[in-house]
């Protein structure tokens, strides 16, 4: 018994000591409601319209003009993350596990993307990492239409 | 001297009490969004300018073609954190209301989407995750 009291007294004492060099971290960062596999499947291109799309869907992060000035790209995104880390700061230490970095986020985002004719109809759609879906997109400055 | 027990776990619990520390915090963007006045919105016959009278200035307009489409939103962050010696706990939920007009080339509503999720962000710790089943639908 004297021995367990002494290894807690021990222990405590060690965790205080390296308070301010060792920790535990657990992080939990969730952005925006994920958009569920089957509401995806439930689209079909050359059949669903914009109206479906956006009932089953709700309303996209971002909307965006197709290269051809006619048509409309619905982007939605979302975020999880669970991080646990152990990190140890000494000055001789190696960082053994990260901190949550809020620089990546957009890197790690996960989204959907839906591409829309003239009429409405769409067209096709694309899922994965954000960076992925994003990467060739630009958003087209406002320009005069003549008529 | 001889610690007891007892007086053992008061010191340890007393120290964990003035050492550790918890914090809430939240972050609001923009004015929530109105359910009931995106409700009054009727494709084929509301104008832009009387959305924009019932729903305020967009947050951003963007022109598709000759159509355009305004975007209203709302977002809401809870983030909770505990610190205890040497574990430290976070949790961020973010959430938003966010709803797409879209116009065609009479600026008369053509489509509208709308998602109200920004009341139900939640101060949790990281082992609850708050978005257990993805959703499966609107």
């Amino acid at each position: 018994m004297r021995c367990f009291r002494a290894r807690w007294a021990y222990l405590t004492l060690v965790a205080f000591l390296l308070e301010g060099c060792v920790q535990f971290n657990w992080s939990r960062v969730s952005r925006n409601t994920p958009i569920g596999v089957k509401v995806l499947a439930q689209l079909e291109p050359g059949t669903s319209e914009l109206t479906e799309c956006l009932q089953r869907m709700g309303a996209p992060l971002l909307v965006l003009e197709t290269d051809d000035g006619q048509g409309a790209i619905l982007l939605y995104v979302w975020h999880t993350e669970n991080n646990r880390g152990f990190r140890v700061s000494l000055p001789v230490s190696e960082y053994a596990s990260a901190d949550f970095d809020y620089d990546l986020l957009h890197t790690k985002a996960k989204g959907a993307m839906l591409f829309f004719d003239g009429d409405w109809l769409l067209r096709s759609v694309r899922e994965g990492q954000l960076l992925d879906l994003t990467n060739d997109l630009q958003r087209r400055r406002p320009a005069l239409m003549e008529g | 001297m001889e610690l007891s027990a007892p007086l053992l776990r008061i010191l340890f619990c007393s120290l964990l009490a003035v050492t550790s520390s918890c914090a809430l915090a939240r972050t609001t963007i923009n004015d929530p969004l109105d359910p009931a006045q995106v409700l009054k919105l009727d494709p084929g016959k509301t104008t832009a300018k009387q959305a924009v009278e019932l729903l305020g200035a967009p947050v951003d307009v963007v022109q598709l073609g000759r159509r355009s489409a305004y975007r209203y939103d709302h977002r809401a962050t809870k983030r909770a954190g505990l610190v205890m010696v040497v574990v430290n706990l976070f949790n961020e939920d973010t959430r938003s209301d966010r709803a797409w007009l879209f116009f065609d080339e009479d600026d008369v509503l053509s489509h509208v989407g709308a998602t109200f999720q920004a009341g139900d962000t939640h101060y949790v710790l990281p082992w609850s995750n708050v978005h257990e089943k993805p959703e499966e639908g609107k």
